[in-house]
């Protein structure tokens, strides 16, 4: 259902894509931002999927605007480092934003206990919705 | 934290008396006055301003009037100074921090900048880096509900466990400060602990990657070859197996098969029944000793520091929970702040010693007395922290601090001037008696470590200064540390 397109816009041009699911008052949609950044709108929250091997390119700064962060993790290295940068900013929205990893497969790895949860797919984020709400509510 | 601080009022002789409690309050301080509204409103529009005093009757305007005209910035509080006490709900409805009625007091003053203060904290959050990552911790162990905020082990990190939000917020250097600002927080009781796991590691950087290894006592070499020692029970000869071997016997299988004693030449068939094997042998490849028991060694692999194993200082992690208190902060009912504390500062007070001795230089002038000055510097004392670590380290001062206390006269004054040099103010004694107690509680130091540290023997390096009048107390101190017996 979410198949990436191979030739991915620039960021300048901006391509919404949009899926249709007329059935269901949540809708996902997904933007692409860059080739390592992609906006993902699921039940009025935004997602923003980052890819952790650009951690050292990535400026935490960029997150103020989204409800929480889908960090695919590429590695573990990167994607500790990823978080240890989001975890250590000045403002509070940024170091408490929901944290949610794409692509682990070790449910009992200690990247999955620091973050907020592993997600094993895009295509339902119900439970990553729920679970910002939740955090949300408490900051 | 100061703040900032504006004077509105038209009467000069309140200016003055506000002037002067602001000037002497330690958490204000004075940035303008004004005489009148107009002034007033430049001021405040120019400059950011913490806390602004404000009379209501001036000639131009109320001071009512001045806060309409400003556009007031969040931080701004105000304390309304005013001969009245009629304007009462009108200041409540402007939101202002307090009302002075004059003459007021200086405990009154002090309430008011009090309240004022308090505001000013919650507002600005935790002051400091303790009180910023804790603040961090409760927040986040709040938002994500988190019943027990527990460490998770992990190989790149430097204590091999880490928090979630509190080790991502510090270098791999200063991980092992986690454990120092989640006390800090308990002490606080921001947080409650239960235990969950204790080890070994590095006494001088906490790392938990620590290489253990056998080496030689004589020159540490690592490169040991072990072999086992054998015991022939019908002669009684006991030596290294391959003193046994057969001369004759090619292969390695052969010579472990058969064995032969060197002594008596009878052959050993039976483990338990012809010989045992008591114990391992081992040789240096460097230095060629040869010995039984091999110190054991861990090398850190982040400082490379060697400790004996049995000197490494036991670390505990532990699992905490969020108190009543935490849940407070992080909801930001209550500020975090945490003072970061010297665990030495009450042996450390050089402020006060010096004071000591500055007196005593003002009574030489003017009665016949001689005292001294006495400065012990344990010159390896490094040495011996790398192997004891911090804590132990700290526990050791405590302990030197004490046997001085016991040696010494009580009129002297005792204070550990570094870490490694303790300075002793002994009024009314003179040099050559200065000199005996420093020598006897000299021998009690080195004895005292010597027993307690495995044999280690303490250098140290003693300084007796006499007091003398004129002399200039900073450069006696320096003296005391630097070692040098020149006349000041």
């Amino acid at each position: 259902m979410f198949e990436m397109k191979k030739n991915r816009p620039e960021i300048s041009r901006k391509v919404n894509i949009s899926y249709p699911d007329s059935d269901r008052k949540r809708y996902l949609n997904q933007m692409l931002i860059s080739d390592d950044m992609e906006e993902i709108r699921f039940d009025d929250l935004k997602f923003l999927k980052v890819s952790s091997r650009m951690y050292k390119a990535i400026d935490p700064d960029h997150f103020r605007e989204y409800d929480a962060v889908i960090i695919e993790a590429d590695d573990d290295i990167s994607t500790f480092r990823l978080i240890n940068k989001i975890r250590s900013h000045q403002e509070k929205k940024i170091y408490l934003i929901p944290v949610f990893l794409l692509g682990l497969e070790d449910e009992e790895h200690v990247l999955v206990h620091i973050s907020d949860g592993l997600l094993t797919t895009l295509s339902n984020l119900e439970g990553a919705s729920y679970k910002t709400r939740k955090i949300q509510s408490r900051m | 934290m100061k703040l900032k601080t504006l004077i509105i009022d038209d009467d000069p002789l309140i200016t003055i008396l506000l002037r002067k409690m602001v000037e002497e309050h330690e958490s204000l301080e004075l940035a303008a006055t004004a005489e009148n509204g107009e002034a007033a409103i430049q001021l405040l529009r120019a400059t950011d301003i913490d806390l602004v005093f404000l009379d209501i009757y001036m000639p131009d305007m109320t001071g009512f009037e001045v806060l309409d005209q400003v556009e007031r910035q969040e931080r701004t509080q105000i304390i309304i100074v005013s001969g009245s006490d009629s304007h009462g709900i009108e200041a409540f409805e402007y939101g202002v921090a307090d009302y002075l009625v004059k003459p007021f007091s200086r405990d009154r003053f002090n309430t008011a900048v009090g309240k004022v203060l308090t505001k000013a904290k919650k507002r600005s959050g935790s002051s400091n880096e303790i009180s910023k990552l804790n603040e961090k911790i409760v927040q986040y162990i709040h938002s994500r509900g988190i019943f027990e905020f527990t460490p998770f082990p992990f190989r790149e990190a430097k204590l091999g466990y880490i928090y979630p939000m509190l080790t991502s917020n510090l270098d791999f250097k200063k991980e092992s400060q986690a454990l120092e600002i989640l006390d800090a927080a308990e002490k606080e009781g921001y947080l409650t602990s239960s235990f969950m796991d204790s080890f070994y590691c590095c006494n001088s950087c906490k790392s938990n990657y620590l290489l253990i290894r056998e080496s030689c006592p004589k020159c540490g070499s690592t490169c040991l070859n072990a072999e086992e020692q054998v015991h022939h029970f019908a002669c009684g000869y006991v030596g290294p197996i391959s003193d046994f071997y057969k001369k004759n016997s090619k292969t390695l299988l052969n010579k472990s098969n058969s064995l032969e004693c060197p002594k008596c030449n009878k052959s050993l068939q039976h483990i338990g029944v012809d010989y045992d094997k008591p114990s391992t042998m081992f040789s240096c490849s460097s230095c060629k000793n040869r010995f039984q028991n091999p110190v054991v060694l861990a090398k850190c692999t982040d400082c490379q520091t060697n400790t004996p194993v049995e000197n490494l200082v036991k670390t505990e992690i532990k699992s905490y929970e969020l108190t009543h208190l935490g849940r407070e902060a992080a909801m930001g009912k209550v500020a975090i702040d945490i003072q970061e504390k010297d665990e030495l500062a009450d042996l450390m007070d050089r402020s006060q010693f010096a004071r000591a001795v500055e007196r005593e230089i003002e009574r030489v002038k003017h009665y016949l007395v001689q005292s001294s000055l006495i400065s012990l510097q344990f010159t390896n004392f490094q040495q011996l922290q790398k192997n004891i670590g911090i804590t132990h380290r700290n526990s050791l001062i405590r302990e030197l601090y004490q046997l001085l206390l016991s040696q010494l006269d009580r009129s002297c004054e005792i204070t550990f001037l570094t870490l490694n040099t303790a300075g002793i103010f002994a009024p009314e004694m003179d040099l050559k008696r200065a000199e005996t107690v420093s020598d006897t509680v000299s021998q009690e130091i080195a004895d005292l470590i010597y027993d307690n540290f495995d044999g280690f023997r303490i250098d140290i390096n003693k300084v007796v200064l006499p007091i003398e009048e004129n002399q200039n107390v900073k450069a006696l101190l320096d003296l005391m540390i630097v070692g040098e017996t020149q006349k000041v």
